[in-house]
């Protein structure tokens, strides 16, 4: 099963935890200092939180599988494209190791 | 089953119908002259991409349910998770009639959750949206795209 990924920076992580714990109805499955993680299977997602040095909304997209080998056709796609769409980066992971990230605009 | 919903602001519709395309493995299910969008399930994605907005970028994201049921568990959840909840009711908006509502996150995104109940021959006015997303003064119908900057962050998993 592949998840979507988003990745959002955000100015307070107490207030992100509060309030993407309630809309997803999970806490956070891990985290540290500035960032946390959920994993939620319904919808299938992976939504990870964190402070960064830059303005607060979406940082990235990206899709998680669980098999290493579906990496390379998404690979090729991300790598035929010097722009994605909307300027939105995209990155592609094996579940809980991320490979790279996309970091086109 | 939930999906979880994506609609991004492009620039140029054939070229992101394109890339989406090959990304997600999948034909479009609905074409427009300003609107394609892909109902995947693997993952389980509503994914759209229009013309309509002001400068490209996210639009907004959401959650999409299948039953008012479902739809009344997730209003619970808006609930729980703080800040302003807009009951939107039913509109018509991106070629679908759906009954929606909206609240705004922390970082600044707004997320509709909603049940769609049918086609719509038009992309539609989103009757209420205007007034529904006033937070930030964004519109589905007329999209005003989201001002983060489209730098990767570190990552995190």
């Amino acid at each position: 099963m592949k998840r979507l990924h988003l990745h959002v920076v955000v100015e307070s992580l107490p207030d992100a935890i509060r309030f993407y714990s309630g809309l997803l109805d999970t806490s956070p499955c891990c985290g540290g200092g500035n960032y946390a993680n959920w994993r939620v299977d319904q919808p299938p997602l992976n939504l990870a939180a964190s402070l960064a040095d830059r303005p607060a909304g979406i940082a990235h997209f990206g899709l998680e599988v669980e098999n290493p080998a579906e990496l390379t056709t998404i690979d090729r796609v991300l790598h035929r494209h010097a722009r994605t769409p909307g300027n939105i980066p995209w990155e592609v992971s094996v579940r809980k190791q991320p490979i790279r990230e996309e970091t086109r605009s | 089953m939930k999906r979880m919903h994506v609609h991004v602001a492009v620039e140029d519709l054939p070229l992101s119908i394109g890339f989406y395309t090959a990304l997600f493995d999948a034909e479009p299910a609905v074409v427009k002259a300003d609107y394609a969008k892909w109902m995947l399930d693997d993952p389980s994605v509503n994914f759209a991409i229009s013309t309509r907005g002001r400068e490209p970028g996210l639009d907004h994201l959401g959650i999409q349910v299948e039953s008012k049921t479902e739809l009344h568990e997730v209003y619970a959840r808006l609930r729980r998770a703080g800040g302003t909840v807009v009951e939107q009711g039913e509109t018509s908006c991106c070629y679908a009639k759906s009954e929606k509502s909206w609240i705004d996150d922390p970082a600044g995104i707004s997320w509709e959750t909603f049940h769609t109940t049918g086609e719509s021959i038009s992309y539609g006015d989103g009757s209420g949206e205007r007034e529904a997303r006033v937070a930030d003064a964004k519109a589905c119908c007329t999209p005003q795209a989201s001002d983060a900057p489209a730098t990767a962050s570190s990552c995190c998993k």
